[in-house]
């Protein structure tokens, strides 16, 4: 899928784990470890808003579009 | 934007609450699928002697009737085809419960379950009207000529039932699209 999720390298930069970030926006820790690794269909806007608050960053610093590979 | 963190951790008291009822409901299902063939089956053993006048009652319009051996066994046939329709939507409906009970109320399961509630319904409304008629010749066709009877009859019940059966398949459909959109939804975080 073109768009990458960046969420791994933003909890590294902030030294934060997973389950303290699962706490902290309300969602299990299965749903943000699912959303690391980018296998689900979507990111609900209030759960996009509560992870930049309390990442204290940019939607544009979790999701990143990438070209496709066209010659594969 | 309102957050809901009960929501979002799994613990919502509707689901409980749909859980706690259907379990309930599931054992009440369970109860009429023993206790109505046992009701049926105490009246044969214990009162035979109705048995001739429960048939004739019950499918003939004159009560003008008396049973040989082959018309009796032909009448308690007929008889049994809606108790049979019964059990089988008692059967689809406890299935139903027992899903609800474990958390799946959005599952394709259900959706199918309830159709088949509707079909099992719709179907019993125009069967009703063919036993009936059946019957009114099964238990007549022993009576002298002249007296045989041909009763076709329709109810107001018959229509209720129809309309019931085609609205739970139309809802049962619903269920199960309902069911996919629940999954495409538990894939968004």
């Amino acid at each position: 899928m073109p768009i990458v999720i960046n969420l791994d390298v933003m909890l590294a930069r902030r030294k934060m784990r997973s389950r303290e970030l699962a706490e902290r926006i309300g969602i299990t820790e299965q749903n943000v470890s699912l959303l690391k690794s980018g296998k689900v269909k979507g990111v609900r806007f209030d759960t996009l808003e509560r992870i930049c608050e309390v990442l204290d960053c940019q939607p544009g610093d979790i999701l990143e579009f990438r070209e496709a590979d066209k010659t594969t | 934007m309102t957050f809901h963190p009960a929501l979002r951790t799994g613990h919502n008291p509707r689901l409980a609450r749909i859980a706690g009822v259907s379990r309930a409901l599931s054992w009440l299902t369970l109860f009429l699928m023993i206790a109505g063939p046992a009701a049926i089956a105490g009246l044969l053993l214990f009162d035979p002697s109705n048995l001739d006048r429960m048939l004739i009652e019950g499918l003939s319009t004159s009560g003008k009737a008396s049973l040989t051996p082959v018309t009796r066994v032909l009448a308690i046939l007929l008889a049994l085809v809606p108790v049979g329709l019964v059990l089988a939507a008692l059967f689809f409906l406890r299935r139903l419960f027992q899903g609800f009970a474990r958390g799946a109320a959005l599952a394709p399961e259900s959706g199918q379950r309830l159709k088949w509630i509707g079909i099992i319904l719709a179907a019993f409304a125009p069967m009703t009207i063919v036993i009936g008629t059946l019957g009114s010749i099964v238990v007549s066709w022993a009576n002298a000529p002249g007296e045989r009877e041909v009763s076709i009859g329709l109810h107001t019940d018959n229509i209720t039932v129809l309309v019931f059966g085609m609205l739970l398949v139309v809802l049962g459909w619903i269920l199960e699209e309902a069911a996919i959109v629940a999954d495409e939804n538990r894939q968004f975080v």
